[in-house]
């Protein structure tokens, strides 16, 4: 479909030029009707081909680990499941959208504190990730549902909603006091190795026992 | 089945009887062929873009243009206050009507036609003027420019593509030497009968351009084409006029597919199955080319489509006709 | 059954003639002419010309109607009140229509009409109009040809004039 406005003789680089004479113009009509075919052949093998629509809400998408979306708790192996935040607020002071509200309390019969709400109205998070960074425990990161939403604005949602039924107090304290010592014995054996004369490193894997990988699963 | 046909015929006359169980059957045709042709022409457009198209109602989405149906009936008929009331309520009328008329004269096999006229043929294309008038009224009473110019654009590609389509089924008269579709279809079955794809490959692909251009379809949808016109002629119209308007476009489109199924792929002739059945895969196959067709090609600009019309496809059938009728009758004084 | 339908299609066509010249809107006149043509191609079915009425609705419907749909878009814009008829104008026009009334009814009652034969369907086949026209009205059909050349011939001219005379390129604008 030659649409050759200049009347020029030279030729356009992709396009047909229009001949003259009646044969000419009849060759051109020809290879004009076959160019149809040629269409017609590509939506043919598209019409057989593989389909690429998801069925959304029947078949849901893997997201890819990088994908970040809105905050949760990470859950620990070693404490039966459960998350770690201690209510220390670094997350909720550092966050520059202030959408995080912690509150805390010390566990009975103990100093050590532990988060009894926390509370993130993800409308007016930025996603920038600093709590994520400041987080002393790392039991912050990053969720991969994609498909959140809410009725109003200011939808808060309650981090600690999945740990409902965490362990009875007593047992919990029981487990974060293994954890510690725990730690403790793994630090103090770095340190002896590090003061022993350097002729082997110390292994790696009793330096790292502090905090196992975080759990997959989501908030 | 038979006891009720007596019982009808001993009321009604054997002719009575014709018109009550043939308009049944029209009516059931006409209804069942839009609705499926709407969710074929979706999941078409769906695969040959990758997608699935309708989904959810059905297996495969195929209720779903009965609950677009339902949707439809509810919605409010809206009467803007400017137009020409009567006119307006009238046109999807007569835009449909005449395809009743139409479809009553199809053969869908050897006897099966409800009306059989000596020329069929050119009573089907002399309906087409009526429903052209309608698109027309609907276009004009609406009061809108959009519409004037849709139906300005109808009028004027209708007339231009009147011609081929004529000129292109005269070709296919001339082989079978006469104007009635049933005899047409008898001219291409038994002993040595040859389906006319044959014998005029280019009548064929004549006619099915120009179908697709009377019918108003893509690439030939200029009178509704939404990117400049709204919707056209039916810009106005809700409710239940837009669905007769919509009901006719679907009916015309299975009426020129089954002329044009009759007139060159040997109508209700096949093997094997029996013959209304064969009439209608060849007429959803036309369809299915159609329906590719509007999901391969880029819509025309008008003036292309008028140098289209006058420039090379008149000429052309011309041609197609005059050789036919040449090689006609050196063939008749050879013999 | 057939008496009525006749005298239906005769109602019919009287009123939509009598649309046809007595409402005020062009487009109403058009489908008053459409009607009046679907309800005489009526009558000369019932009469048994089914070819005369095929034709009389593809050209006068589906031709000359549809063409004067173009002279309708040249027509006062719809929200106009339309002006009333000129007196002389009514007058002239009933005067011609009734001469011409009078001038068919003279010929209908003074000719002889042949009786209806029995329904006689070759009579009436496009077979044998075909083979009429080009034997025995050889040259009413072509001198109707030569009209319909020339008319086509005038209208080209009349199209590539005005062509000429608005400065649009018509050069390199070309479709298909």
């Amino acid at each position: 479909m030659s649409q050759d406005s200049t009347n020029s003789a030279v030729p356009v680089p992709g396009r047909s030029v229009r001949p003259t004479g009646f044969g000419g113009a009849v060759r051109f009509m020809v290879r004009s009707m076959l160019t149809l075919f040629v269409g017609l052949k590509v939506t043919l093998k598209k019409l057989m081909g593989r389909k690429v629509t998801e069925q959304y809400p029947h078949e849901k998408p893997v997201m890819s680990g990088a994908f970040r979306s809105a905050i949760a708790l990470v859950s620990f192996d070693d404490l039966n499941g459960t998350h770690d935040c201690i209510a220390c607020d670094a997350c909720e002071l550092i966050c520059p959208s202030y959408c995080i509200t912690v509150r805390g309390d010390r566990l009975p019969d103990s100093k050590k504190k532990r988060a009894t709400e926390f509370l993130v109205d993800f409308s007016t998070c930025s996603l920038c990730g600093l709590c994520l960074a400041v987080c002393p425990t790392e039991t912050l990161k990053y969720s991969s549902g994609y498909d959140d939403a809410g009725y109003n604005r200011g939808w808060i949602h309650n981090l600690l909603e999945p740990y409902a039924d965490d362990p009875e107090a007593p047992e919990l304290l029981a487990l974060l006091t293994a954890r510690d010592e725990a730690k403790r014995a793994a630090r103090k054996a770095a340190r002896a190795a590090k003061e022993a004369p350097a002729a082997k490193p110390a292994p790696e894997a009793e330096t790292t026992p502090a905090n196992p990988a975080p759990e997959g699963s989501d908030g | 089945m038979t006891a009720l046909l007596d019982t009808l015929e001993g009321t009604l006359g054997g002719w009575g009887t014709t018109l009550l169980v043939g308009f049944v059957a029209l009516a059931g045709l006409i209804t069942v062929n839009a609705m499926f042709m709407v969710w074929f022409e979706r999941k078409v457009a769906g695969w040959v873009q990758g997608r699935l198209g309708p989904m959810e109602h059905g297996p495969q989405g195929t209720l779903q243009t009965l609950l677009d149906v339902v949707k439809l009936l509810g919605k409010e008929s809206i009467i803007p206050a400017q137009v020409d009331r009567k006119v307006f309520l009238l046109a999807p009328v007569v835009a449909f009507l005449p395809a009743l008329a139409m479809l009553s004269l199809l053969p869908y096999d050897n006897n099966l036609t409800m009306t059989d006229v000596e020329s069929g043929l050119l009573l089907v294309f002399a309906f087409g003027g009526v429903s052209l008038m309608g698109i027309f009224m609907g276009a004009w009473s609406s009061n809108n420019k959009f519409a004037l110019l849709g139906g300005m654009r109808a009028v004027s590609q209708n007339i231009a593509y009147e011609l081929p389509l004529l000129l292109s089924a005269m070709a296919v008269v001339l082989c079978a030497g006469s104007l009635n579709l049933g005899e047409i279809v008898a001219a291409q079955t038994g002993e040595n009968g040859l389906w006319f794809i044959v014998m005029q490959p280019v009548a064929l692909g004549i006619y099915l351009i120009a179908a697709t251009a009377e019918t108003n379809r893509a690439p030939f949808d200029i009178p509704e084409a939404e990117s400049e016109l709204v919707a056209g002629f039916h810009t106005e119209y809700t409710g239940m006029g837009f669905a007769v308007f919509f009901l006719a476009e679907y009916t015309y489109m299975f009426i020129v597919c089954g002329i044009g199924a009759t007139l060159f792929l040997g109508g209700g002739d096949g093997p094997l199955l029996p013959g209304p059945v064969w009439f209608i895969l060849k007429v959803y196959f036309l369809l299915f080319l159609m329906v590719m067709a509007r999901w391969t090609y880029p819509r025309l600009r008008f003036d292309q489509l008028m140098n289209l019309a006058w420039k090379f496809l008149i000429p052309l059938s011309l041609i197609n006709l005059l050789a036919t009728a040449a090689v006609l009758k050196f063939v008749e004084v050879g013999s | 059954m057939v008496d009525l339908a006749f005298g239906f299609l005769i109602v019919v066509s009287l009123a939509g003639a009598v649309m046809a010249v007595a409402l005020k809107k062009v487009f109403h006149n058009l489908i008053g002419f459409g009607l009046a043509i679907l309800g005489s191609a009526g009558v000369t079915v019932i009469l048994g010309a089914e070819f005369v009425a095929l034709m009389q609705l593809l050209i006068f419907l589906g031709g000359i109607a549809i063409a004067m749909v173009f002279a309708v878009m040249m027509s006062t814009p719809r929200e106009q009140d339309e002006e009333d008829r000129s007196p002389g104008r009514v007058l002239g026009a009933v005067g011609i229509g009734s001469g011409f009334m009078v001038v068919v009814g003279f010929l209908m009652l003074s000719g002889v009409f042949p009786a209806a034969g029995p329904q006689d369907d070759a009579l009436f086949s496009a077979q044998h109009l075909g083979l009429l026209l080009l034997s025995d009205y050889a040259l009413p059909f072509e001198a109707i040809s030569l009209l319909l050349l020339a008319a086509i011939l005038g209208s080209v001219i009349v199209a590539r004039r005005s062509r000429e005379d608005d400065d649009l390129p018509t050069e390199g604008v070309e479709g298909v």
